[in-house]
């Protein structure tokens, strides 16, 4: 149990009345945690009996757990690592009390536990009376993770030894669930404690939501393992985070291209007391990663990274500004990449250099995920040890090892808020239409609705059928933002000459459709 | 100096003409939809009222420089003036009296040394 154990270390190193956690609400030093931890599980061990001598008894429960960035959403999350406790992490619903406003939870998950948000004038005894910030009730339609019944071996048990599983931002409306060994996630956090040299003396402020991957894994687990102090912010604005920034003098933030953008608009002079700012989410652009760089004392750099593998790749602070708007780095310890079609088994051609340059991105993390599961529990994909992680993204391999990624953003788009990656909707247009390949591209540019989409196929149906009829089929099978605005039937589909589907080309003819045919 | 016109104004501009004006600059100059008559005093500017974000707050902080003639620094930008219209209306108008009085002091030391 490494979370324990470093926790234990923590506290044991830790400056009284200096080394602590804060949401500007309240404020716990971390001396505290060890009676504070005690009460949180003690009022979950004893809520869990009680719920479960009511129905039938289980040996490993699953606990969804709705985590909101504040101090008692942390404590709780510590609670639950400590214990070991196999839970279902989930950004907070937004309601506080109406039962129909809650986002409907896992159905293998026996339990939904949330956080009361604190009148504004608890005091500080708040978070020692868990009773009143946890509200620990049964799920009404549990129903228990199927068995593994395959081959003696072949499946790992979902829900044991001590998981933690996100929900990961599937575009398509069907979710699944990112499984991590609790134990695997220290390691890939002690990482990040190696890579941005997290310390004790550090302060960490937390302005990402902490129920995700990347706030959670890259920065509050990697503060609380090495005992810095956190801050963490709610729903930030840039008012708030200049106020805290006054009072918590961080060192190290993680924000995001969006954050960056907001707090260039407030950083009237430039900082210096920050050791590294790390932006992920998406891809920054060169003009506004240069100019936060230099707001920021030169500190800041990009994070390649996934809920399914944690962080991956990064530049360090002091890399040159060329360096970091044009490469993500070196990859983490113990990371491996390839380019292109992952090496057959028993071969390692990352080794000898005989691969390409350039291509599909595949990752070999030793302290990646399990697998996804379903909604039930069910095994979707279970990650084979040591196995080769397709990241979709393209990658190009610089000399010395340094890694650019490219492509990413302009495989997802905007529409009508949904974040709706573009290879999805040609896997689940190929599915429904019974078409292969079919490529969606964008058509033109960015309305208010979002940004338009052109769907390509090839069909040798005859009468071909027209776009129009295509896209009908699609209706109430897709979401409405899924699906594309036009569809076109094409003999063929332009290929460029390494044989690849030219899809500049595409892009032109969506947005000119006279020039098609 | 152009400014002075505007910065005597904010001068003898009581709180709650301030808090129409502001009013006024929210509802007609910023990009958001409401209506003037809808906002209510004492409602928060951000997240649980108006629901400005940040990047609506940094476009009203630049209205209201051009407004009132003021300068705001980086420790203006606070939480607490941008609790509501009226906090913001009384935070302006203090604003504008240091600032003012530092111009007007400013004025008058020139007046003084064009007497001496």
């Amino acid at each position: 149990m490494i979370f324990a154990e470093k926790l234990e270390q923590t506290i044991q190193n830790a400056v009284p009345g200096v080394d602590h956690m804060t949401d500007g609400q309240f404020t716990v030093y971390y001396g505290e945690l060890p009676e504070i931890l005690r009460k949180i599980n003690a009022f979950l061990n004893e809520g869990l009996k009680e719920l479960q001598g009511q129905s039938s008894t289980q040996e490993a429960p699953c606990i969804a757990f709705e985590c909101p960035n504040s101090v008692t959403g942390a404590l709780t999350l510590f609670a639950l690592l400590q214990q070991g406790q196999t839970v279902v992490l989930l950004p907070p619903s937004e309601a506080d009390e109406q039962a129909s406003a809650l986002r409907p939870i896992p159905r293998f998950c026996a339990f939904r536990l949330s956080i009361r948000k604190a009148p504004s004038d608890a005091t500080h005894q708040w978070l020692h009376q868990p009773a009143s910030f946890l509200r620990l009730e049964s799920h009404p339609d549990y129903v228990p993770a199927p068995e593994a019944e395959t081959p003696a071996g072949a499946l790992a048990p979902t829900l044991s030894p001590a998981r933690l599983m996100l929900r990961t931002s599937g575009s398509m409306g069907a979710s699944k669930l990112v499984v991590h060994d609790q134990d695997t996630l220290m390691r890939n956090a002690l990482n990040c404690v190696e890579k941005y040299h997290f310390t004790r003396e550090d302060r960490a402020i937390i302005p990402v939501p902490i129920a995700h991957m990347y706030g959670m894994g890259a920065e509050l687990l990697p503060a609380i393992l090495s005992g810095a102090s956190i801050d963490i912010l709610d729903r930030t604005n840039l008012l708030k985070y200049l106020d805290r920034e006054r009072i918590f003098r961080p060192t190290i933030a993680f924000v995001t291209p969006g954050l960056c953008e907001m707090l260039l608009k407030g950083f009237r002079t430039v900082r210096t007391g920050y050791k590294v700012i790390v932006t992920s989410g998406q891809r920054i652009s060169d003009g506004l990663l240069e100019a936060f760089d230099a707001k920021v004392g030169g500190c800041l750099v990009n994070q390649y990274g996934s809920s399914e593998l944690g962080a991956t790749a990064a530049c360090d602070p002091g890399d040159p500004l060329e360096l970091k708007m044009s490469t993500v780095g070196h990859p983490f310890p113990g990371v491996t990449l390839t380019l292109g079609a992952p090496p057959v088994v028993g071969e390692d051609r990352a080794e000898n250099g005989a691969e390409a340059d350039e291509g599909e991105l595949h990752c070999r993390h030793p302290y990646g995920f399990l697998g996804y599961v379903d909604e039930t529990g069910t095994w979707l994909y279970q990650a084979p040890p040591q196995g080769w992680y397709a990241t979709k993204d393209l990658a190009r391999r610089l000399p010395g090892g340094l890694l650019q990624v490219f492509d990413r953003a302009g495989n997802s788009v905007n529409r009508r808020g949904y974040l709706v990656a573009l290879a999805d909707v040609e896997k689940q247009l190929e599915r429904l239409l019974g078409v292969e390949p079919v490529q969606v591209v964008r058509a033109g540019i960015e309305t208010a609705q979002g940004q338009p989409l052109a769907a390509f196929c090839v069909s040798d149906q005859e009468p071909r059928p027209s776009g129009a009829s295509l896209r009908e089929r699609c209706k109430g099978e897709l979401p409405p933002w899924a699906i594309p605005d036009a569809f076109y039937v094409l003999d063929t589909l332009p290929l460029l000459t390494t044989g690849k589907v030219d899809r500049q080309k595409l892009m032109m003819m969506a947005a000119n459709p006279t020039l098609e045919g | 100096m152009s400014t002075t016109p505007t910065g005597n104004s904010a001068l003898t501009n009581t709180a709650s003409s301030t808090i129409d004006r502001l009013k006024l600059i929210i509802s007609h100059q910023l990009d958001i939809k409401v209506d003037q008559t809808e906002i209510d005093s004492d409602v928060s500017l951000l997240e649980d009222g108006l629901g400005l974000d940040s990047i609506a707050i940094v476009e009203l902080v630049s209205l209201l420089e051009e407004n009132f003639g003021l300068k705001f620094e980086e420790e203006d930008l606070s939480m607490e003036p941008f609790a509501s219209v009226r906090t913001l209306a009384n935070y302006i108008d203090s604003m504008a009296q240091e600032q003012g009085k530092a111009q007007g002091l400013g004025e008058g030391l020139s007046a003084q040394e064009a007497q001496a």
